[in-house]
């Protein structure tokens, strides 16, 4: 990596940028952490315990030992032991630092593509915006970091014949470990393969090259096989999107561009703008930086969970369609843009100096140590707000631990606080749950009026929902259903004669 | 000139395919879209029947009298009214899609105009057809759409030719499109974009002519925004308008968080429209001219912004891409197989004309379509198509039940099925809550959605309102509830998609259910 970093110009930038970012970040960490991440921790945890890796489900009543798809066994590992170690403050710091190298990577290729240094700023800094909603502490956070190192070690091979290529498949192997986004770096190469077909350059050369991409898209394709299912995990990743996921789950929905992905909405206008207004001659642009662009937009417009690879992909290669000539007609706009540029140089040209590399480096070790042992009592706090709120207290308290229904997040605080207790109806984790089971969930959590017929079927003793609608429908059901617990944000109901069996063991706890 | 006459033109040709294609195809979904067509037909009953503009009596709502709704449609309403005395269903679908038609034909007969090969004005307009088709409802909007591309040839002959006579012709469209449809400042939007565009051209090319031309263009607008004033509510008439742009009103919370069109476009289930958006900057990418016009850069990218938010503009930016993007791209690509067909063509008289936007021949085509089409019916019943209302999409049992066993007292409907209970009811005033939406207080707004909501109050707010029945959906939360209720209410009749619930004599909404309580 130090030869991507010391090419040709300084790294001064690479590094401030980095611990600007991750400063950044970490003022917004209390948005780092969420409920999916609790989960993800205790499997770690269970993998380290028990010494081996986890495919089979542990959490749910009704998949209980039934396989789960488990495509995030390392991310869960590195977690788990950041969290043992460190606690859950060095989680999110360690997810700060992802997402601060991303961006400084970022920064770092629009300064090898010789893009005016100010325009780089503009890029950086608009999508390290528009990114920040899905800057959260989960496994596919690793996939802005995969992505980036993608795109420039391939484009450096592309164009240089970089020997870090050689990185890629073992990079590939981690990937295919920590998230199901690895397929991406398959379209990264084919893009590449596609784009040197439209290159004019001889013939020989650009065949020369074409095989290679092509041999090391099979490399890649092999070895995404080393995990614990083999090959069996394209059929398991694909199949799971496109059955479960994307009907069921709110990310894979379209974007939402009254709340969500509002702003997304202006910065497509702006790239819009300014292709419109300023894209170079199409000759000039190479094709697979278009197609790239296209399938990210494409993406994101189907799924909003592809609102950072839209963002972060469109930063990379949009600058790179544009020129200025246009404007620079114009006499005091060709005055800034050539002071500009000579800024640009100077600022990039000067000589690197070693230990002033390395007192950066420091200083950022020492932050990383000290925000996380400061951010841990914090998180614990965060945490347990949810807990007191959840209910997920009362439950553990009470030991109510029959077969019951809640929403998918606040099952991920049971299986954070009462595992192994208490089972859970469903939780945020993909690969676990069929499409007919996430089908009769979605009957009940949006209460469809076959919801009775579900809780029937799978034998339902209590429901743990959130104050509102939900809880003012059950509450007509008064005859079925006994609340025992209400804090103000959710409402705990025992199945009547589940009540009867229990009602001398547990305490009721209903503010009024 | 005679000659003239027999000889095809490419533009007419079009014009019948497109209509045929949306008469043979579209009727259907048109036709039970949704429920506004019905309670405007009953608007424009009620404006032909007491012979006035402003309806300050309510007709719908049993919950109000008076009624202070600036609504803007009062020509459109009378046009569908009318229609639908003389030709029933049959004659409003079809003027609906011969108005479609005709505003494609205009796009078509601009590109045309201006130099754009044919060929490629059709591809274009047959590809960006389908964000354009997102709203082909029989609905006042469509008018809009007519005029926002008049609009736009208007203007853009202004900028790229300078011909100030049809600028003239601004006032005067602009009031008929004022009392046509409360989307009128929308020409305002695309008058505004080519001001700035022409501005920033002059002084980006530091040509002073162009930014004096600006001036009698805003003089003109200036000239057609007093124009908007002539509408039966005078200067109330465009809050209506900027209630809609404006988030702090808040009974329009509930159009951006519930109703479909307000809602983002899902990309997701229209994976084709995700793709003719990416085929969109592919092709401005690959065959971008090298200089374009700002003024369609700032409307395109506007459009698209809006577009993208509410699905509704999407039809909007479908007929802004027809419009200028022909003119931005440069496509050499030369197929002989099109060159071929071209002369083939040929051989029929089939010819493109440079003729003007209303061609005589253009009218006649419109008048036969539609006598043949919406008076006679000539195709009715073919192909399936049926000028009638689907039983699946609206509640026509449960309102048969409840036309037949009248319910006394105040009721409480659901959203859409509102708008059909006008249908069937007026001139009795029946809904508690109808797709006008605007129509209804902010209090009144809040309390629907609580009570449709099941919120905490709801069984209150029943009773403050005095409900004795319910016409719900039953997937709606408080159909569901009520399930369970069987103390106080009894469902009436029950339909595949909706139910009617009655409150029980001498029982309150208030009344506990009575359960064993062992605390």
């Amino acid at each position: 990596m130090s030869d991507i970093i010391k090419n040709k110009t300084n790294s001064y930038f690479m590094l401030i940028i980095l611990l600007l970012v991750f400063l950044f970040a970490i003022f917004n960490s209390l948005d780092l952490l969420n409920s999916p991440l609790l989960v993800h921790i205790r499997t770690g945890e269970w993998m380290l315990e028990n010494g081996k890796f986890l495919s089979k489900d542990i959490f749910s009543f009704e998949f209980q030992d039934k396989e789960w798809h488990n495509f995030y066994g390392l991310s869960q590992i590195i977690y788990a032991l950041i969290y043992l170690k460190l606690g859950i403050g060095a989680v999110c710091v360690f997810t700060a630092f992802k997402i601060a190298l991303t961006f400084s990577f970022l920064f770092y290729y629009l300064k090898y593509k010789k893009i005016n240094i100010f325009l780089n700023f503009i890029f950086l800094i608009l999508s390290i915006y528009l990114t920040l909603p899905q800057w959260i502490a989960v496994p596919y956070t690793f996939n802005f970091l995969f992505i980036v190192i993608f795109i420039i070690i391939t484009d450096k091979y592309y164009n240089e014949n970089s020997k870090y290529i050689y990185i890629l498949p073992f990079l590939q192997i981690l990937w295919s470990n920590i998230n199901t986004e690895f397929f991406y770096s398959y379209i990264i190469i084919i893009a590449y393969i596609i784009g040197n077909k439209f290159e004019i350059k001889e013939k020989e050369l650009k065949n020369n090259k074409r095989n290679k991409l092509f041999y090391l898209l099979l490399i890649l394709i092999i070895v995404t096989m080393i995990n614990p299912y083999t090959f069996k995990i394209f059929g398991s990743v694909f199949g799971y999107y496109f059955v479960v996921v994307r009907e069921r789950s709110n990310e894979w929905k379209s974007p939402d561009f009254h709340l969500f992905a509002k702003i997304i909405n202006n910065y497509i206008s702006f790239l819009l703008f300014m292709i419109l207004c300023f894209s170079k001659n199409i000759k000039k642009i190479p094709k697979q930086y278009i197609l790239l662009f296209l399938i990210s937009v494409l993406s994101f417009l189907y799924a909003q969970i592809h609102l950072s690879l839209f963002v972060i992909i469109s930063s990379m290669f949009v600058p790179l369609f544009l020129e200025f000539d246009y404007l620079e007609k114009i006499k005091f706009i060709s005055k800034i843009s050539k002071k500009l540029k000579y800024f640009s140089e100077v600022l990039l040209d000067k000589k690197e100096n070693i230990y002033l590399n390395l007192v950066v480096v420091s200083i950022f070790f020492l932050l990383f140590t000290f925000q996380s042992l400061k951010y841990n009592e914090i998180y614990n706090e965060e945490i347990s707000r949810w807990r007191r709120s959840s209910g997920a207290e009362y439950i553990k308290k009470n030991k109510i631990n029959e077969k019951g229904f809640h929403l998918a997040e606040l099952g991920d605080m049971l299986i954070w606080y009462n595992y192994p207790e208490t089972k859970v109806f469903i939780d945020s984790r993909q690969g676990v749950y069929s499409w007919d089971y996430m089908n009769d969930y979605g009957k009940l959590a949006l209460i469809k009026p076959e919801f009775e017929d579900v809780i029937k079927k799978y034998d339902i003793k209590w429901i743990f929902i959130p104050y509102g609608s939900y809880s003012n429908i059950i509450d007509q059901m008064s005859d079925k259903w006994k609340k025992v617990y209400f804090e103000g944000a959710n409402v705990i109901y025992l199945r009547k004669d589940y009540y009867e069996e229990i009602k001398d063991k547990i305490e009721i706890s209903v503010y009024r | 000139m005679r000659g003239n006459v027999f000889k095809i033109y490419y533009s007419e040709l079009l014009f019948i395919l497109i209509f045929c294609f949306i008469y043979f195809t579209k009727t259907n979904s048109i036709l039970n879209s949704d429920t506004d067509l019905l309670w405007n037909i009953r608007q424009g009953d009620w404006i032909l029947e007491n012979k006035k503009l402003i309806m300050n009596k309510e007709i719908f709502t049993y919950l109000f009298d008076e009624n202070n709704w600036t609504y803007l449609s009062w020509i459109a309403n009378i046009i569908f009214s009318f229609l639908y005395k003389i030709g029933g269903f049959s004659a409003v679908i079809v003027f609906v899609e011969l108005l479609i038609t005709f505003t494609l034909y205009l796009v078509f007969k601009y590109l045309v105009n201006k130099k754009v090969n044919p060929f490629k004005a059709f591809f274009i307009i047959f590809l960006y057809s389908l964000y354009y088709m997102i709203h082909w409802l029989p609905r006042n909007v469509l008018f809009s759409y007519f005029f926002i591309v008049v609009w736009f040839i208007i203007i853009d002959a202004y900028y790229s030719e300078k011909d100030k006579k049809k600028l003239y012709f601004l006032p005067i469209l602009n009031i008929i499109w004022v009392n046509i449809h409360s989307s009128f400042l929308y020409g305002f939007i695309i008058g505004a974009m080519f001001l700035f565009g022409m501005i920033l051209e002059g002084l980006l090319e530091k040509n002073w002519e162009k930014i004096k031309e600006t001036k009698f263009l805003f003089f003109i607008g200036f000239i057609s925004f007093l124009t908007t004033f002539l509408n039966p509510f005078g200067w109330k008439g465009h809050l209506e308008f900027l209630n809609s742009f404006i988030y702090s009103k808040k009974s329009y919370e509930f159009f951006y968080s519930r109703i479909m069109e307000y809602l983002s476009f899902d990309f997701h289930g229209g994976i084709l429209f995700n793709l003719l958006f990416v085929i969109l900057i592919f092709l401005i990418l690959f065959y971008k001219k090298k200089k374009l016009n700002l003024p369609y850069i700032f409307l395109f990218v506007f459009w698209q912004n809006s577009g993208l938010k509410f699905s509704r503009h999407i039809a909007v930016f479908g007929l802004i891409i027809m419009l200028t993007l022909p003119q931005m791209i440069e496509i050499d690509i030369k197929f002989n197989w099109l060159i071929k067909f071209k002369k083939y063509l040929s051989k029929f008289n089939i010819f493109h004309s440079n003729s003007k936007y209303f061609d005589v021949r253009i009218f006649v085509v419109i008048v036969a379509l539609f006598f043949i089409f919406g008076i006679q019916k000539t195709f009715e019943n073919f192909n399936g198509i049926k000028m009638e209302i689907f039983n699946k999409r609206f509640p026509v049992a449960s309102t048969e039940y409840l036309k037949k066993n009248r319910i006394e007292g105040n009721g409480f409907n659901n959203y859409f099925a509102g708008g059909y209970l006008i249908w069937e009811f007026y001139p009795e005033k029946i809904v508690f809550m109808d797709p006008r939406a605007t129509v209804y207080p902010e209090e009144t707004l809040e309390s629907f959605y609580h009570i449709y909501d099941f919120g905490n109050y709801a069984f209150k707010l029943l009773e403050v309102y005095n409900i004795k029945w319910l016409f719900l959906s039953k997937e709606d939360f408080t159909a569901i509830a009520l399930r369970y209720r069987e103390d106080i209410v009894d469902i009436v009749y029950e339909e595949e998609q909706y139910v009617i619930y009655k409150l029980k004599e001498n029982k309150n909404w208030l009344d506990e259910k009575e359960v064993d309580i062992n605390e």
